[in-house]
């Protein structure tokens, strides 16, 4: 009975470790893509923007959506004034001042001229395809997203 | 036998048939350093493998002449190559690509496009805000924002200034850009006319700034900020009407190549029908014809360096009066109507100097000319302002340094006293010029994520009155996620006030204007606290509540008397100090179903404190609400509801007999709009002042007798009480505390090509 109630415990702990994505760093890209490929998941969000505070507080609150990017993808989380260089696999993109805008998000945010906040990107495990969507992603639609 | 036959055909043709060749490669990028990860793909095999660290991949494929291999990694142009049996081993070198990478999109709505992170308490209204309710105008769209109020000054030419929390015009700095733009004659007369397609946001600051915006922003300041090239559509157009016939129409175009880049923004908006709902023959809107054009330059330069050039030219012919006013009537006595003409140009622009450090020069110049009759009354004045700025953006530590230089000169003259000086016994007129040299330095330290200090002190020297220091100090905490920030600010202002163009009442009715003595400057000093707290049930609904206390206790104001001599208008130093106090809160909500909601409201008191007894200032709410709802259906269809509710008002009145209400009532303007986006286009119509709320048919004082022709005056100049006078009135159009148009209906269509 005791060892019923320990292991029991047990697997309650491990539930409730799963209950923040793991954000990955892209330091610590190169490393995971050559020991695992999968597919990558970008979000640009500003601290400003309210529909990205929503989307982080409550798509990305929700169980299942947090245990599919766990397993299934390797999420990064970018914010979109940032100025410092960003090293993506390789290829390093750069913050300009002439024009106000980094170069990671005109290629990976941009939307036909238009940045807005949020855009989720979506990239394949052998970074083939790339597909963003703008605006606020709902569990619902997320989930049928990352399928 | 045959076992052995087929054996060897079988191994035969897996040799000749099926054999495979091992191709080799590396692939670098244009510094020859390896790249790993690159994705190389042969189309024909339908097989492809990734580069290792060291940039180099293996690919066994068909013994086939025909074959091509793709390779391709993100951040880098695709290369194709043919591949040859005879050549096994391959080297790549990809470029580096830039701009948008080629990929599916899938355009959502419940976004936005604005950023801001600061120590000092900034509102930033984003496009979305102000779509919610379309107005031709930067001073009709400023009514939704908490604490802001677009105020008309008159009755008959709807002239008018933004007030913020109780504050008139004067008190607030409107900027493009950062640039300090608008200021004595066009703080009234330039606000409309700054084409809306090229905003991309406005950031509101209620009190004390930094000190890169000078010292006589005491209200507060509203920055307009235009769209940055990169995000702005090639081309759009929005043109918009109203059951008045107020036709708007905004256009907005960018080109750009490898070496520069620009926005054209043209406004043209007319209203032309003169409407007389209230009966007493005046007409309710003034008529307005206006075109502005705006454009901005980027140029861009190999060290990536700042350099924008933008021009504005605004011109502008309004009129109001009485309903069979003409232009041969302009300036005469017989049929009253009031028609300004403004013309105004801007030159802005930027250049960032190619050294090391991050040194920027802004310069500026406006020339403002301004041709306006009040009944018979002439004012003519034209000005001219040269600015410029020279700033050292320097970062160290935790410290982030803005030390600059600036000069300001301004040049003003008009055909009032102001601007004239008795000489030998004659007035000659003497245009008055002013010098403002400044220096400033302000340091932004940040202790860690959660602890900014900005403190700042510019000096500025001016050749009445001296030396001029305004000190700043800004502090922010914030917990670690963010959601929580306090905000806490103390600074002083400084300005010296120009009667004639920022008071409209100087102008127009029979009254004299005298100055009393010597105009002091009006100094103050103001402290402000904000708290900003987001919450969020981790389900479907996200929070923001923003609250806020002011207070700005003012040394010296330059009053109007407008009680002891009605025929006079007296200016002189307060004997005593103002204050304006205040507090606002709001509320924005968004919930993923799309619904999102926007509720604010301010308490204020605005007072002027003369010999012990309190006296409110006029034409100031002291409670006022204002809310926004919005919802966005499927299929690009929303709905937005915005109002806003205001308190009782002091009013002017004229005299002891007046028998108009001394205070406002409460009221409330509302405004539903509707739109669908469809492929490129947006239509959207509805309804503006929902509730027809329209101010008393009396708000213009003897609106039938605009020159007192028929006013009886005593030997002191003042209004007496006869039979076809029993209020001792005398024409006064200033008695304005809301536009005065009823219901109407609008009707809008936005194009745009990103």
């Amino acid at each position: 009975m005791k060892h019923l109630l320990i292991i029991s415990l047990f697997f309650v702990l491990q539930g409730k470790s799963q209950e923040a994505i793991q954000w990955v760093s892209f330091d610590e890209l190169p490393a995971k893509m050559r020991e695992e490929k999968k597919p990558i998941l970008l979000f640009f969000y500003t601290d400003w923007c309210k529909y990205c505070q929503l989307q982080k507080n409550t798509t990305f609150q929700n169980e299942s959506v947090i245990s599919k990017l766990n397993a299934a993808y390797y999420p990064i989380k970018i914010n979109g004034e940032t100025t410092k260089e960003i090293d993506f696999l390789g290829r390093k993109y750069q913050y300009q001042p002439s024009t106000k805008t980094h170069e990671f998000l005109e290629q990976l945010m941009q939307q036909d001229g238009k940045f807005s906040f949020p855009t989720t990107t979506f990239i394949t495990k052998d970074l083939s395809m790339v597909v963003k969507k703008d605006g606020y992603l709902s569990k619902e639609v997320f989930l049928e997203l990352i399928k | 036998m045959i076992k052995t036959f087929c054996f060897l055909v079988l191994h035969f043709l897996v040799f000749v048939g099926f054999a495979q060749i091992t191709y080799k490669g590396n692939v670098v990028n244009e510094k020859n350093e390896p790249l790993e990860f690159v994705n190389v793909y042969c189309k024909q095999a339908n097989r492809g493998v990734s580069t290792d660290q060291k940039g180099q991949f293996e690919l066994d494929l068909p013994n086939n002449d025909s074959l091509t291999l793709v390779v391709s990694s993100i951040g880098f142009n695709k290369k194709e190559i043919s591949l040859s049996p005879s050549q096994r081993e391959v080297a790549i070198t990809l470029k580096e690509s830039f701009g948008e990478l080629e990929t599916m999109v899938v355009t959502g709505t419940m976004k936005e496009v604005s950023k801001l992170e600061s120590p000092v308490a900034v509102e930033v209204y984003s496009d979305q805000f102000f779509k919610a309710n379309p107005t031709p105008s930067v001073f009709e769209s400023v009514q939704q924002i908490n604490g802001i109020r677009p105020q008309l000054n008159c009755n008959v030419c709807n002239t008018g200034d933004i007030h913020i929390n109780g504050l008139e015009g004067p008190y607030t700095s409107i900027l493009i850009d950062g640039m300090p733009i608008v200021s004595g004659l066009s703080t009234v007369y330039g606000l409309t006319g700054i084409p809306q397609a090229l905003i991309e946001r406005m950031e509101v600051i209620k009190g004390p700034s930094s000190t890169l915006y000078g010292s006589e922003a005491v209200g507060g300041v509203i920055n307009i900020i235009t769209k940055k090239v990169s995000y702005a559509p090639v081309f759009t157009a929005n043109i918009s009407t109203t059951s008045w016939l107020e036709t708007n129409t905004d256009l907005g175009f960018k080109w750009s190549n490898k070496k520069a880049s620009t926005l054209l923004g043209i406004n043209y908006f007319k209203y032309g029908v003169p409407i007389d709902n209230n009966n007493d023959d005046f007409t309710d809107v003034t008529l307005q014809d206006r075109i502005s054009i705006f454009n901005k330059w980027n140029f861009h330069r190999k060290d990536n360096k700042l350099t924008s050039l933008a021009v504005r030219y605004n011109y502008e012919d309004r009129w109001g009066g009485e309903m069979d006013w003409d232009k041969q009537f302009r300036g005469g006595d017989s049929v009253y109507g009031e028609s300004i003409y403004t013309n105004r140009w801007e030159i802005l622009g930027v250049y960032e100097l190619p050294i090391e450090q991050s040194v920027k020069l802004s310069v500026s110049a406006n020339g403002h000319y301004q041709n306006s009759v009040y009944g018979d009354t002439w004012y003519l004045a034209n000005q001219h302002i040269a600015f410029g700025q020279l700033v050292w953006d320097e970062s160290f530590n935790s410290h982030h340094v803005l030390s600059g230089i600036s000069y300001r000169y301004t040049q003003y003259d008009d055909n009032t006293p102001a601007t004239s000086v008795l000489s030998n016994g004659t007035q000659i007129n003497a245009p008055s010029v002013i010098h403002l040299p400044g220096v400033f330095v302000q340091d932004e330290w940040k202790f860690n994520n959660q602890n900014k200090l900005l403190s700042g002190i510019r000096y500025n020297y001016n050749q009445l009155h001296g030396s001029i220091w305004s000190p700043r100090l800004n502090y922010k905490w914030n917990t670690k996620n963010k959601y929580t920030t306090v905000r806490i600010g103390v600074g002083n202002g400084y300005r010296v006030v120009n009667v004639f163009s920022e008071d409209h009442a100087a102008l127009t009715g029979a009254r004299e204007v005298i100055i009393e003595e010597k105009l002091m400057p009006e100094t103050s000093w103001n402290a402000n606290l904000n708290f900003v707290q987001k919450w969020s049930n981790k389900k479907n609904l996200f929070l923001t509540l923003d609250g806020s206390i002011y207070y700005t206790y003012f040394d010296n104001r330059i009053v109007a008397d407008y009680d002891t001599d009605p025929n006079k208008i007296i200016y002189g130093n307060l004997e005593g100090y103002a204050e304006s106090k205040g507090i606002a809160l709001s509320i924005d909500a968004v919930h993923s179903n799309g619904l999102n909601a926007n509720i604010g409201a301010t308490l204020q008191e605005v007072s002027l404190i003369e010999n012990g007894q309190r006296e409110l200032q006029l034409l100031t709410e002291q409670v006022s609400f204002v809310w926004r709802l919005g919802y966005s259906f499927k299929k690009g269809w929303s709905i937005d509801y915005t109002g806003k509710t205001y308190g009782p008002m002091k009013l002017p009145l004229i005299s002891d007999l007046d028998q108009r209400n001394q205070y406002s009532p409460w009221f409330s303007l509302q405004n539903i709009k509707v739109a669908k986006a469809w492929k490129n286009f947006e239509f959207y119509g509805g309804v503006k002042n929902l509730l027809n709320y329209t101010p008393p048919a009396n708000s213009i004082a003897r609106a039938f007798d605009p020159f007192d022709k028929n006013v009886t005056f005593d030997n002191e100049g003042q209004a007496v009480a006869t039979p076809n006078n029993p209020q001792a009135l005398t024409f006064d159009p200033s008695y304005v505390f809301a536009p005065n148009q009823g219901i109407r209906f609008f009707f809008g269509l936005t194009y745009t090509i990103e």
